[in-house]
């Protein structure tokens, strides 16, 4: 028993220093904050999906699927430890657009309108204009979405490095 | 002659200055603080509200709500006046509610109550609109707005109602276009903001109801 979970302790520990690894500058709060975007993004897959059933949009809040979501994914971080990688990210994103662009048409009006109307609804900001939020989100997933991949290139160009470095070595 | 004519499209203005329906002077008047005003003469009401833009891309039931009722944040417009004020208005005015819509015959049931016309402006608006060209039915039928009373209900059930875009044992005023239901579950109609009349999310405007001549 005691093995057990000194080995899960010791697994554990092991991912939490993967974690630390995943790129240059993303240390574990760059963790929390890829779980929050990934929450963000497969909140709003949820809430689109609740969305197309306008009987349930009259009755219960679909925007509240997103804070929680959010905080799902930001618990599961926190005690699974798994790193979130970007290609599933990306993915998600990409299923959040069709969703999107399905369900009310493709037309910068659905852009503008449906993702900045459920981010208000489901985290409680009625004072705030759409544009305010549009312009919100835009910074916020553009920026988001660049670091990200940023990070994964040059971790992925630095593997390969190290890779050339070791088969070098390796030779001579 | 050139005089003339200028003097021509001088009374023109001026007539047209007058006869301009009463809203354009509401708009003014009304501010959250004074939301609602009630027109004796015209025998109307009118009342401020803001557009909620999520509702000109995704179909509704809900056409005006009070902003803090339940329903607030799930009609084209939020409204800033309460709806027993509002009934409390129309009722002022001399117009008879319905009473006739019940949980168990809504879906069978037609509202009734004395007819309204509904016109909705904003600062910058190039004209006073129907509510029929604000809201779109899929189906393309007119709104016919009736005051469907229901006092009782909203008050029990705090939805904030003031205008359902179907029949309803709950809103203030409702649609008799198509009984409850017709959006929500049987798909036979679908309603959404114009988003080609509208001006954007969070524009304030004036809603006035008006006791059909």
């Amino acid at each position: 028993m005691t093995g057990r979970v000194r080995l899960g302790s010791l697994a554990s520990g092991h991912r939490m220093r993967e974690m630390k690894k995943t790129g240059p500058g993303c240390g574990l709060s760059g963790e929390y904050l890829k779980a929050a975007l990934t929450g963000l993004v497969a909140g709003y897959c949820l809430a689109l999906v609740l969305g197309r059933s306008v009987w349930l949009d009259m009755r219960v809040t679909t925007g509240h699927v997103i804070p929680i979501f959010v905080a799902c994914f930001v618990l599961f971080i926190r005690v699974r430890k798994r790193p979130i990688r970007l290609i599933p990210f990306l993915l998600l994103e990409l299923l959040a657009a069709v969703l999107l662009f399905s369900t009310y048409g493709f037309s910068s009006a659905t852009l503008l309108i449906v993702p900045a109307g459920l981010f208000r609804e489901g985290f409680h900001l009625s004072s705030l204009s759409l544009l305010k939020i549009d312009l919100f989100l835009l910074c916020f997933l553009g920026v988001a979405n660049a670091v990200w991949i940023y990070h994964a290139v040059t971790r992925g160009r630095r593997r390969n490095g190290n890779k050339r470095a070791r088969g070098e070595s390796a030779r001579s | 002659m050139l005089k003339h004519l200028f003097l021509c499209a001088l009374a023109f203005v001026l007539c047209a200055l007058f006869v301009a329906p009463p809203v354009f002077s509401q708009e003014a008047a009304l501010t959250p603080k004074n939301p609602l005003n009630v027109d004796m003469r015209e025998r109307s009401v009118s009342v401020l509200a803001q557009v909620n833009g999520k509702y000109l891309v995704q179909p509704t039931r809900h056409g005006v709500v009070f902003r803090e009722g339940k329903n607030g944040d799930k009609a084209v417009f939020a409204a800033l006046a309460d709806p027993e004020t509002f009934y409390e208005s129309l009722v002022k005015l001399g117009l008879k509610p319905g009473n006739n819509m019940t949980w168990d015959n809504k879906e069978k049931t037609f509202v009734e109550g004395d007819r309204l016309d509904v016109f909705v402006t904003w600062k910058g608006a190039k004209r006073i609109y129907r509510m029929d060209e604000a809201i779109r039915d899929s189906n393309g039928k007119p709104l016919a707005i009736r005051f469907g009373g229901n006092l009782k209900n909203a008050l029990e059930m705090k939805t904030g109602c003031l205008m359902c875009l179907d029949s309803c044992p709950v809103g203030i005023t409702s649609n008799a276009t198509y009984t409850y239901g017709a959006i929500e579950t049987r798909k036979e109609a679908s309603l959404t903001g114009n988003k080609d009349v509208l001006p954007p999310d969070g524009t304030f405007v004036v809603i006035t109801f008006r006791a059909k001549k």
